[in-house]
Order: structure tokens, then C-alpha cells, then sequence
């Protein structure tokens, strides 16, 4: 008894996938589902990272092109792209990924130190990393995907922006 | 009492709210009819009631400023002390302060509002002191009788109408021998019958009334119950909810102090039979037992069966007491909300079947689908109404809202309201509401000169300003009227320019048309004395947008030195609406049928440039054109010599023609709002799901422009 309440809490359901290269985590309670890849309607005047709108079982979503947003390179689109939907800042948004699974990991296996990960991905959307023997999870910071310039923080803007004019 | 009650909290927070508005409203009739003793029982009754809850939830503030009250409205209800100008301000205060600490509960900060210099004035009256200047009886001029007035009383010339006389009105005995109606204190304990057999006049009143039966019932609470309070402030919020209470015994604050062994009486007036009244109370936990003796039974025994719609009100006096007594039940807006989407789905749905049972010949399939579509649109229909309130709820508080303003303003206005039944979507009612202060308070401030102003203009001295709803085809228009100053195009005109609105060249390509546009202009005002309230035109442009943003508009018509008349017009509903479909780069965009006014298909040698802009001409009329694919960064732009169609769509009184690539047709759509996020990408309303499926975007013509 003692010892399984003790593995619960330790133990911690991510769902994870792949943007190009690299892979992610985010956990579970974050996500609401996982679709299959649907006709997606483009918005206008939306941020570039909207890819557009769909419609959840009657609700209209916002899906975003996470490569875009995370400044990856677009990875072609395949037949194990999907969008899962994670709900950020009360707001539901589908993310368009590649591969997800769930998998279980060890809460002590996540290290919060940004700088393990190697990668081209602004630090701002991190919130750890997961070492899986050879495998490295970025574990993703969903409310920090539909943050803008408004909503940001004044330091996180400039940061922000910076990158992003960068990467382009 | 440490039993958690705060689940109730809600539910008390909006039944105070109510009772707080019939007080305002009571009040206000008072205050024009200084004399009927009747309105002062109800304002009792009320603030009663509103001390029996506010004690049982212990919320003590509430509890002791209403017993304050009651014993002033006690000393009026006598006829002890005549009501005056200084005891209605007084009132209203408390009204003010009731409001507050309401507010404050609902907003979980229960800081102390301190009403003590109330309190003091309360006591000063009862005592019959310090009444100050304003202690003359108020009087009220004949014609004023009708509509709620407001304004200054006139002269303190002693009228022997309002007279502190002992004698009671003639017409309402009961009121002073018997202060019987209210749930009272100062019946004699358990013994039932006398409760409500003396009160005939009441008995009386509910008889006249179709379908109103008078109930006695006995409630018998389970002997284990512990919190007894809690049982009869249930059982009482149940019958309120079914009818009228009219009294208990014992009374309702021996109920509340739980002196009481484990039965007590309370009188009813409902539409209801007897078997609903005692299904509703025995789904109270702990009642264990009820029995309901019928006093009074319907005089039609056929209109007792209609359960439904609203109690035809006799035009007379009885109406207020039974103006609120509609069966109905509270719900959650989320749920109608979670209804309608589900509705909205079902529409769709629909539409695909359709859709793909056209592509086979089955006779059987097509009938089912009939049907379906049938029962669907019922359905819809009957949902939508749901989503309906009068708009009643929204203009109570407005007859005291201007009784202030004018007040402040020493202004003389009589204030008519008219089509309160009408109803609308409750989303859109709640939006408009703040657009509706605005204008009302420009049509005090700006459109009512001052009494002696009035009478120099050969008007009378008391202005009207006249609050109007009704339907007009598919919209609801409410309209806010005055027969003030009016407004005069050339001063409007030359204030904009003087504050650099608009430029000499554009000041003189100004005509009468341009009015509203002006007007809504941010910044823009023309009060000579812009008072703390409003300015002409603060807020204008606030209307004016919301009111579009709800697929409605606005209309302005005035005559200098007659009065203005403003108008908005607004969907009835806003979740499903009419549109036209279009097509532009292979996007299909919805547009609301409302503001379409007709579809025409141009040659490009046919667009002008103005000022810069794309226009075309229809009959004599230059209108801007707004190319759709430009407009939403489309893939594919149209630019060649081929003809395109355009939509010509009406945003109050100003055209725009909108170019796309194709037009698909009318359809009805569900309105989706879009979230948070996206609803910061501006030009789009909503959005809407196709029956293929698919998300089209509904597109918010003027914040595209």
C-alpha cells in the first residue's frame, strides 16, 4: 500500500511526440485528446503560427503549426501526423505533431536544466527535460505556445522577438 | 449556525438582486403616488423578505440594515408618518447600501460598509425628528401620475393629498386596520385559520386573477431535523418560486429563530394544483410531511389548466403583486448555452444527412429525414426561446436611474417605458445594457433643457424621454426618445472640426446623413457643459460598435428644438442567423444576411478611385469597395478584366460593397464564438460549422474596413 502510493506519485504520464527532430513531452492532464490530421481552415490576420481553425465536436479550435511556433524546421507531413489538443490558458488549441504516444516516466527523471537540450528550440517553451535512455524529451511549456507579445512578460518579449526575427 | 450554507450563496445573491429591484421600483411608484399605502405594503413585504434570507444566511449587515428599514416602512405603512421627499431619498439610500453590500458578498470581500449615518437618519425619522428641509409632503403633479415621474418635487405648497391624516385611504380599509398581507409578526401563534381569512381583500384579489389558487399549507419538518431555518428558508425560496407567500404562521421570524416545534403554516397564491405544490415541498430533505388545504379555488376551472406562458395582468392595481409570478424554474446559463451548441450540432448534422441522402433515391430515407428536419427545427425553435427574456429585466433599473439623473440635473422628466415584454437572445440583452445607459443618459443630460428653458421654448416644463422596445421583422429595435433640444447637424458639424475631427475641406462635404457618423466619433462632444455624467457623444461610439458587433445597428433622427430619437436594432437571436455564403480563393466565408442588401456583379472598368479607394456607383450612390481576397491576404487575388460579383452590405446608414470571387448562396448557420485567443484576430464574428464538416469563418464587416 505504502510503497504503490509512493510510485503514483512519482510516476507521471506524459504524452509524447515528435516535431522534426526532436521529441516532447507534455503531461497528460494537459492534454485533451489526440486526433487525426482534418481539414484545417485557414484564418486571416491570425498569427503566423495558426495554421487555422477546426471543428472538436462542435467547438471551434485554433491548431497550431508547433514547428512554426518553435521555430523547427517544418517536418513533412506523414501519415503519423496528428493534433493533439491541449488545453492552454483555459483555451483549447490543437497542436499539430508527429507519432504520439503516452508514455510513464519517473518525475526524478526530469531535469530542469534547459541547457541539456540541444536543440534549436527557444529555451522560453521548456520546462525540463526527460532522459529515457538514449532518448531526449523537451518537456513542453503548453501555455507558453499561444503567448504573444501581449501577453508576454516585457523581458520574455524582447526575448521573444528577438529570436523569432532571428530565426526568420 | 456553522453549517455550510455558502451553496446557497448564489441563489441569494440573485434573489436579493431581485428583491432590490421591485424595491427601486416600488419606491419610485411611491414616490409619484405618495399616498397609496398599498405600494408601501409591498415595499415591506419585500424588504421583509429580504431580511428573513439575509438572516439565514447570516449575513448580518444585510440583516440589520433591513430591520432599520422595516421599522421606518412600518411607521409609513401606518400612516404614523407621511411619506415626504427626505423619507424617499432616505429609502433610496438604503436601497443604494442594501446594493453595495450585496455586491460586496457576491465579490467575497465582506469589508465593513458602513451605513451608520443611515441607520441614524432612519431613527431620526421614526423618532419624528431632524427631517431637515426637505419634510414637506411630496406632491405630485396630476398628469405626472401615470408614467414614473422624476425630478425635483415642485413648490412645497402643502397639498391636502398626502396629508399625515389618521384616516386611511377609503379605498383600502385593510391597510391600516390590519396590517395583515405581508408574512407578519404580529399574528397570534400556531392557530392557523385566521392567517389568511382575515385578510379577504387579498383573498380576493388572487380570485379575480384566472386561474389563482389560495393554498394553506401545513409543512411538517422530519422531528430529527437539526437545521430548521434551513428547511423553512428552502421551503419558503420553493413557494416563492411557485407563487406568492402570504404569510405564515408562526411568523416568519419566529421561523427563522427555529421557535417553532415541527410544523408551521404558510399561505399560497399560485397557479399551480395542489399535488405539484406538495410534490415540490416533500423534495426538500427533511420534510417529512405536508398538507395543503385549498381556500380559494380558480373561479375558471379551465384556465387552471393552462400551465403555461404568463398571467394575463389585470390592468389594475393588483398587477404588481402579481407581475412576477410566472412558473418557472432557475437554470444555469451554461447549460442553455451547452443546449444550444448541442442544437447547433444537431442543425449541422441534419444537413449532412441531407446532404448525402440526396445522392440515393430511397423514399423511406428522404421521409425519415423529413421528419427529422421537422423535429429539428422544433427543437431549435423551442431552445432559442428558452435563451429569451423580456427585456424587462434590463430596463427595471432605468426609471431610477433617471429619477436621479434629473434630480442631479434639476431637470423635470417624466420617463415612459414601453414593450418590456418584448424579449430577446439573453446574451444579446445583457450586451446592450451599457449601450442603453449611455443613451438614456444623453437623452437627460443633452436632450432635456432645464425647466425654465422648456417654458421659454413654449414647452412644457416637465420633458418625457421615453424608453421603447419592439419587434420590427426579424430584429428587435429599442429606442431611447426625447423631445428635448435635438440635435443640430451644423453645430455638430462645426464642433468636429473644432476638434480637429474632421478638416475644413471634409466640414463641408458634410450633410445631414454624416450626422451619426459624427456623432460616433471618438472624442467627440457638444455639450456646452459637460457634466459628470456624460457628454454627448462619450459612449456614442461606444454604442455604436457594440451594437454592430451584435449584427445590429444604430439609427439617430432629430429635429433641432424637437428632440432626438436614437435606435438600436438588434437580431432577435444571435446563435442561428441567415447568411450568404462566398467564395474567394477556394475559402467559403459566411456573411449575415442581415446587413446584405443586394449582390451585383461589376466590371473592373466600372471601379473608381475616391480618395484614394476603390468605389463603384450604384444609382448615383459611391460606394467603397472592399476587396475580399486583398482584404484576408488571399493565395489567389483577382486582378485581370474578368467581371467579379460584389455584395453590397449595410452598416447602418453606410454601404459597403464587398468583392469576392463567387457567391454559393443563403444558408442558415450556427454561430460558433471563437475563443479567447482567436477572437483577437480581428474581422470575423464568429464561426460556423459547414455541413461538410468543415470551419467557415463569419466576417465582421466594419472591422475588416
Amino acid at each position: 500500500m505504502d510503497d504503490k502510493g509512493f510510485a503514483v506519485e512519482r510516476e507521471m504520464q506524459l504524452v509524447a511526440f515528435k516535431v522534426g527532430r526532436e521529441e516532447f513531452g507534455v503531461d497528460v492532464k494537459k492534454v485533451e485528446g489526440v486526433i487525426s490530421m482534418v481539414d484545417i481552415t485557414r484564418m486571416p490576420r491570425a498569427p503566423h503560427f495558426v495554421e487555422g481553425i477546426i471543428n472538436l465536436r462542435g467547438q471551434i479550435i485554433a491548431v497550431v503549426d508547433l514547428a512554426d511556433r518553435l521555430g523547427i524546421e517544418a517536418p513533412e507531413r506523414g501519415s503519423a501526423t496528428r493534433i493533439v489538443v491541449v488545453e492552454a490558458q483555459d483555451v483549447k488549441v490543437g497542436l499539430i505533431v508527429d507519432s504520439p504516444e503516452v508514455i510513464n516516466i519517473d518525475r526524478e527523471d526530469i531535469e530542469s536544466s534547459p541547457a541539456l537540450a540541444s536543440s534549436e528550440v527557444e529555451t522560453s517553451f521548456i520546462r525540463g527535460v526527460v532522459k529515457l535512455g538514449d532518448r531526449l524529451l523537451i518537456l513542453l511549456d503548453v501555455d507558453r505556445v499561444l503567448t504573444d507579445e501581449e501577453r508576454g512578460e516585457v523581458g520574455e518579449i524582447d526575448l521573444e522577438a528577438g529570436e523569432t526575427e532571428a530565426g526568420e | 449556525m456553522e453549517m455550510d450554507i455558502s451553496q446557497y450563496k448564489d441563489l441569494f445573491i440573485t434573489e436579493a438582486q431581485e428583491h432590490l429591484d421591485s424595491l427601486n421600483k416600488f419606491l419610485l411608484q411611491l414616490e409619484s403616488d405618495p399616498a397609496n399605502l398599498e405600494v408601501v405594503t409591498e415595499i415591506f413585504r419585500s424588504a421583509h423578505t429580504l431580511k428573513g434570507m439575509s438572516a439565514t444566511m447570516g449575513y448580518d449587515q444585510l440583516t440589520e440594515l433591513a430591520h432599520e428599514m422595516e421599522n421606518l416602512l412600518e411607521h409609513l405603512r401606518t400612516g404614523d408618518t407621511p411619506v415626504t421627499s427626505g423619507i424617499v431619498d432616505t429609502l433610496f439610500s438604503c436601497f443604494d447600501t442594501l446594493g453595495a453590500i450585496i455586491n460586496a458578498i457576491a465579490e467575497d470581500r465582506p469589508g465593513q460598509i458602513d451605513y451608520s449615518g443611515l441607520v441614524s437618519d432612519i431613527r431620526a425619522i421614526v423618532n419624528g425628528a431632524g427631517l431637515g428641509p426637505e419634510a414637506e409632503p411630496i406632491v405630485v403633479p396630476e398628469r405626472a401620475r401615470e408614467p414614473v415621474a422624476a425630478g425635483p418635487s415642485p413648490e412645497p405648497e402643502p397639498s391636502p393629498e398626502p396629508e399625515p391624516s389618521p384616516e386611511p385611504a377609503p379605498e383600502r380599509p385593510e391597510a391600516r386596520a390590519e396590517p395583515a398581507e405581508p408574512p407578519e409578526p404580529e399574528r397570534e401563534p400556531p392557530a392557523p385559520p385566521p392567517v389568511l381569512e382575515i385578510d379577504e381583500a387579498e383573498r380576493q384579489k388572487f380570485a379575480a386573477i384566472p386561474g389563482m389558487r389560495v393554498m394553506r399549507l401545513t409543512v411538517q419538518l422530519d422531528s430529527e431535523c437539526l437545521l430548521k431555518s434551513v428547511r423553512v428558508f428552502m421551503v419558503f425560496k420553493k413557494l416563492a418560486q411557485l407563487g406568492e407567500v402570504l404569510g405564515s404562521a408562526p411568523p416568519v421570524e419566529a421561523l427563522e429563530d427555529e421557535k417553532f416545534e415541527t410544523t408551521f403554516q404558510v399561505g399560497l397564491a399560485t397557479h399551480e394544483g395542489s399535488e405539484r405544490v406538495e410534490r415540490a415541498i416533500l423534495a426538500i430533505a427533511e420534510i417529512s410531511g405536508i398538507e395543503v388545504e385549498t381556500l380559494v379555488e380558480p373561479e375558471e376551472t379551465q384556465a387552471a389548466g393552462e400551465s403555461s406562458g404568463r398571467v394575463s395582468r389585470p390592468s389594475d392595481q393588483s398587477q404588481m403583486t402579481v407581475a412576477r409570478k410566472t412558473q418557472s424554474v432557475r437554470v444555469n446559463i451554461a447549460r442553455l448555452d451547452t443546449l444550444m451548441n448541442l442544437v447547433g450540432e444537431l442543425v449541422i448534422n441534419r444537413t449532412r444527412l441531407a446532404q448525402i441522402a440526396s445522392g440515393f433515391e430511397i423514399a423511406e430515407l428522404r421521409e425519415a429525414l423529413d421528419q427529422t428536419s421537422r423535429l429539428t427545427a422544433e427543437l431549435q425553435d423551442e431552445v432559442m426561446k428558452t435563451r429569451m427574456v423580456p427585456v424587462e429585466h434590463v430596463f427595471n433599473r432605468f426609471p431610477r436611474m433617471v429619477r436621479d439623473l434629473a434630480r442631479a440635473d434639476g431637470k423635470e422628466v417624466d420617463f415612459v417605458v414601453e414593450g418590456k415584454e418584448i424579449e430577446l437572445d439573453r446574451t444579446i440583452l445583457d450586451e446592450i445594457s451599457d449601450p442603453l445607459i449611455h443613451m438614456i443618459r444623453n437623452a437627460v443630460d443633452h436632450g432635456i433643457a432645464s425647466p425654465e428653458r422648456r417654458r421659454v421654448q413654449g414647452k412644457p416644463s416637465r420633458g418625457t424621454v421615453r424608453l421603447a422596445a419592439y419587434r420590427d421583422r426579424n430584429y428587435v429595435a429599442i429606442e431611447v426618445e426625447d423631445d428635448g433640444e435635438g440635435i443640430d447637424p451644423e453645430r455638430v458639424f462645426d464642433r468636429a472640426l473644432a476638434r480637429g475631427l474632421v478638416t475644413e475641406d471634409e466640414r463641408r462635404a458634410l450633410g445631414a446623413d454624416d450626422v451619426l457618423r459624427v456623432v460616433c466619433m471618438p472624442g467627440f462632444s457638444t455639450s456646452e457643459k459637460v457634466s459628470g455624467v456624460s457628454g454627448r457623444g462619450v459612449g456614442m461610439d461606444a454604442v455604436k460598435s457594440k451594437t454592430e458587433a451584435l449584427g445590429g445597428f444604430v439609427i439617430i433622427d432629430s429635429e433641432p428644438g424637437r428632440g432626438t430619437r436614437t435606435t438600436l436594432k438588434l437580431p432577435l437571436t444571435l446563435a442561428i442567423v441567415q447568411a450568404l455564403m462566398v467564395e474567394v480563393s477556394s475559402e467559403t466565408y459566411a456573411v449575415p444576411l442581415g446587413t446584405v442588401r443586394e449582390t451585383h456583379v461589376i466590371n473592373p472598368e466600372d471601379i473608381k478611385t475616391v480618395r484614394n479607394a476603390e468605389a463603384i456607383f450604384l444609382r448615383d450612390e459611391t460606394i467603397p469597395l472592399l476587396r475580399l481576397d486583398g482584404a484576408l491576404q488571399c493565395e489567389h487575388v483577382l486582378n485581370g478584366t474578368e467581371p467579379f460579383p460584389v455584395v453590397i452590405t449595410e452598416i447602418g446608414p453606410r454601404l459597403i460593397a464587398i468583392g469576392v470571387h463567387s457567391l454559393i448562396g443563403q444558408q442558415e448557420i450556427v454561430i460558433s464564438t471563437l475563443d479567447k485567443f482567436l477572437k483577437r484576430v480581428e474581422g470575423f464574428a464568429g464561426a460556423t460549422i459547414l455541413g461538410s464538416g468543415r470551419v467557415a469563418l463569419i466576417l465582421d464587416i466594419p472591422s475588416l474596413m
